[in-house]
C-alpha cells in the first residue's frame, strides 16, 4: 500500500491523539457558565429545598418527585425495551436506507422503480397506521391465507410489527437522505473514475459510497432520532415502552407532571446520548461540527 | 458570555411565568357551568351501550350520555361531549376540560383521593369474555393465557389480584381488544359485564363464561372539594330514580328493568 492510500482510518487515527471536546476556549467557559448554572440552580432545589418563588396552583397540586424514584423499575423496563426496539429498526433501517438510496441513482431500470415505489410509499402513509396494518392489517392476511386453509398457527407478536413497521417508515426517509448524498458527488468524479478504468462497482464502493455516507451524516442522525422518538407510538399496539410506563405510573400515582416528566426526560436522556455519540463518531473521523468547513 | 447571559435570562424569565401565583377560583362549577351556558362532559365512545356514537347521526348516545343530557336539561344549558378513555378521564377532570365525566368510572377509593365522585348510579361487575374454541370457562384456566384489557382502566389489574399468572396486554380502547380476540392474539379480554353483553350479543364466536370476580359501582367523577356542584348531581340522579325516568332510560338501553335498586344507596330527603 503507498503513502497517500492510507485513507481514512490513519487519518482517524492521528486525530484521535490530539482529540479535544470543545473547538474553542469560548465554547468551553460557555458550556460550563450555563451548564454549571443549571447544576446550581437544581442542587439548591432540590437538596435545601428553597424556592424563591410561591408557586399556587388553582387546585393546590403538591409536587410528588417520590413516587418516581418508587417506580423507577418501571421506567427501567420501559426504557430496556425501546432500546431494544431502537436497536434493531437502526441497523434494518440503515441497511434499507443505503440500499434504497443507491437503488434510486443507479441506472438498472427496475431497481430504479423498485426503489422509487418503496420510498414513495412508505414515506407518505403515517407511522401510526403503518404498525396498525403491520400488526393487525397483515395478521388478517396471515389467519385467511396461512392460518385457515393450512391449520398453522402464526401469531405476529406486536414487537415484530412494531420494528418491521419503524424499520420501513425510516428507512424510506433514510433512502432519499443518502440520495441527496449521492447527488451532490460532482460527474466528474464519475467521469474520472471510469475513465481511469474502475467498473461501476469500484466506483461505487471506493470512490463515491465514501464520501456520499460520510456527508449525508448530519440529516441522517436526525433520521436515527427520529427512530427512538416514533417508537412512541408502539404503544398504541400494547408494546410495554417508556411511553406506556410513564403513564402507568401516572394510572397508579395520580401524579401525572412528575409520571410524565420523568419519562421525558429519560427520552431526552436516551436521544443526547444518542447525539453525543453521533458527534463523537464525527470528530473521530476528523470532521468538525461547529463551523462550515 | 452575552448569548449565555441571554440564556440564562430568559430562563428566570420562563421560571417566573411558571411560579406566577394565580388567584385562587372559588366559584363552585354550578355557577360557572351555568353562566357558560355549556355542560362539557368527558364519555366513552367505544363503550356501548353506556357511551357510543351512534353510526345514522354521528353523535355520542349511550346510558351514561342520556344521564348527562338530563343533568343539563336541569341546569337549563346545551351539552358537549367529549372522549374520556380509561386512562385520560381522570387527568381530564383534574386539569378542568371536562364538568364532569360519565364514562363506566368505577369509584375506587384510590381514585377519590384526587376527584370526587357523584353518588353511585350503576353496579356491575367484570368478567371475561372469550372465543367458543379455546374452551375456557373458569379463571383458573387463565394461567399462563394472553389477556387483552384497556389501559387505565382497572379491568386488568383486578384480574391479576385473583389470577397471578394471566398475562395482560394492555390497549387504548375495547375495538382494539375485540379485534385482537377475534384474531386470536389473545385468548380473553376482560371487562365490565356490561360491555361484555353486549359483544356476546353481536358476535356469536364469543362467550362469556364465568362469574363476576368484582363488584364495580359506577359513579361520575366530579371536581375535587366542589360540594355545590357535587350535591346538585346527586339531587338530580335521585329525583330521575323517584320520577321513574331512570328507569325508562335503563329500559331503552337495556331492555329490562334495572336489575338493582338505587334506593340502597339513596338519601331520603
Amino acid at each position: 500500500m503507498s503513502g497517500e492510500d492510507r485513507g481514512l482510518v490513519s487519518g482517524a487515527m492521528t486525530k484521535i491523539r490530539r482529540w479535544q471536546p470543545f473547538e474553542s476556549p469560548r465554547e468551553r467557559k460557555a458550556f460550563l457558565l450555563t451548564w454549571g448554572s443549571v447544576a446550581a440552580l437544581a442542587i439548591w432545589y432540590f437538596v435545601f429545598k428553597l424556592w424563591p418563588f410561591n408557586i399556587e396552583t388553582e387546585f393546590a397540586y403538591q409536587w410528588r418527585w417520590g413516587v418516581i424514584w418508587d417506580y423507577r423499575g418501571f421506567l427501567l423496563k420501559g426504557v430496556a425495551v425501546t432500546m431494544y426496539i431502537f436497536a434493531w429498526s437502526l441497523v434494518i433501517s440503515l441497511v434499507l436506507g443505503v440500499f434504497c438510496g443507491v437503488g434510486r441513482t443507479t441506472e438498472i431500470r427496475w431497481v430504479r422503480v423498485f426503489s422509487t415505489s418503496y420510498v414513495e410509499i412508505f414515506r407518505n402513509i403515517p407511522l401510526l397506521v403503518q404498525m396498525w396494518w403491520a400488526y393487525f392489517g397483515l395478521q388478517e392476511l396471515v389467519n385467511v391465507f396461512m392460518n385457515e386453509p393450512f391449520g398453522t398457527q402464526v401469531l405476529i407478536p406486536s414487537t415484530f410489527a412494531c420494528i418491521l413497521a419503524l424499520s420501513l417508515y425510516t428507512g424510506a426517509y433514510m433512502g432519499e437522505v443518502v440520495r441527496s448524498g449521492i447527488r451532490s458527488i460532482p460527474k466528474g468524479q464519475w467521469e474520472a473514475s471510469l475513465s481511469s478504468g474502475l467498473s461501476r462497482y469500484q466506483t461505487w464502493r471506493h470512490i463515491i459510497l465514501p464520501q456520499a455516507l460520510v456527508i449525508v451524516i448530519p440529516p441522517m442522525s436526525s433520521q436515527v432520532l427520529n427512530i427512538i422518538k416514533n417508537s412512541a407510538v408502539a404503544m398504541t399496539i400494547a408494546i410495554t415502552d417508556l411511553m406506556f410506563y410513564s403513564q402507568k405510573i401516572e394510572e397508579e400515582t395520580f401524579a401525572g407532571f412528575e409520571a410524565y416528566t420523568s419519562g421525558t426526560l429519560l427520552f431526552l436522556l436516551l436521544t443526547l446520548m444518542t447525539v453525543g455519540v453521533i458527534y463523537g463518531g464525527q470528530r473521530m473521523l476528523g470532521l468538525k461540527v461547529r463551523s462550515a468547513t | 458570555m452575552r448569548r449565555v447571559i441571554t440564556g440564562i435570562l430568559s430562563l428566570l424569565l420562563v421560571a417566573a411565568f411558571v411560579a406566577v401565583p394565580r388567584s385562587h377560583s372559588a366559584e363552585s362549577l354550578l355557577v360557572k357551568v351555568k353562566k357558560r351556558g355549556v355542560l362539557i362532559a368527558g364519555v366513552k365512545f367505544d363503550f356501548p351501550p353506556m357511551g357510543f356514537i351512534d353510526k345514522k347521526t354521528g353523535k355520542s348516545a349511550g346510558f351514561d350520555v342520556d344521564l348527562v343530557k338530563e343533568i343539563a336539561k336541569k341546569l337549563g344549558v346545551k351539552t358537549k361531549f367529549v372522549q374520556a378513555l380509561s386512562k385520560t378521564r381522570i387527568p381530564l377532570i383534574i386539569n378542568g376540560n371536562v364538568d364532569l365525566v360519565a364514562a363506566t368510572m368505577t369509584h375506587k377509593r384510590s381514585r377519590d383521593k384526587v376527584i370526587d365522585f357523584s353518588m353511585h348510579y350503576l353496579i356491575t361487575g367484570q368478567r371475561f369474555i372469550t372465543r367458543r374454541d379455546t374452551g375456557i370457562k373458569h379463571i383458573s384456566q387463565l394461567a399462563g393465557k394472553r389477556v387483552a384489557s384497556v389501559q387505565g382502566g382497572n379491568a386488568g389489574p383486578n384480574l391479576l389480584k385473583v389470577q397471578p399468572k394471566a398475562i395482560i396486554v394492555p390497549f387504548q380502547e375495547h375495538t382494539e381488544n375485540l379485534l385482537a380476540l377475534k384474531q386470536k392474539k389473545v385468548d380473553a379480554m376482560v371487562t365490565d359485564d356490561i360491555l361484555l353483553q353486549y359483544f356476546a350479543k353481536n358476535n356469536p364466536g364469543l362467550v362469556v363464561p364465568g362469574k363476576l370476580y368484582t363488584i364495580e359501582p359506577y359513579g361520575m367523577g366530579l371536581r375535587e372539594n366542589d360540594s355545590d356542584w357535587r350535591d346538585f348531581v346527586n339531587e338530580v340522579l335521585l329525583e330521575l330514580w323517584e320520577t321513574k325516568r331512570y328507569h325508562a332510560i335503563w329500559k331503552k338501553w337495556f331492555g329490562r328493568n334495572p336489575d338493582f335498586s338505587l334506593q340502597n344507596v339513596w338519601f331520603p330527603k
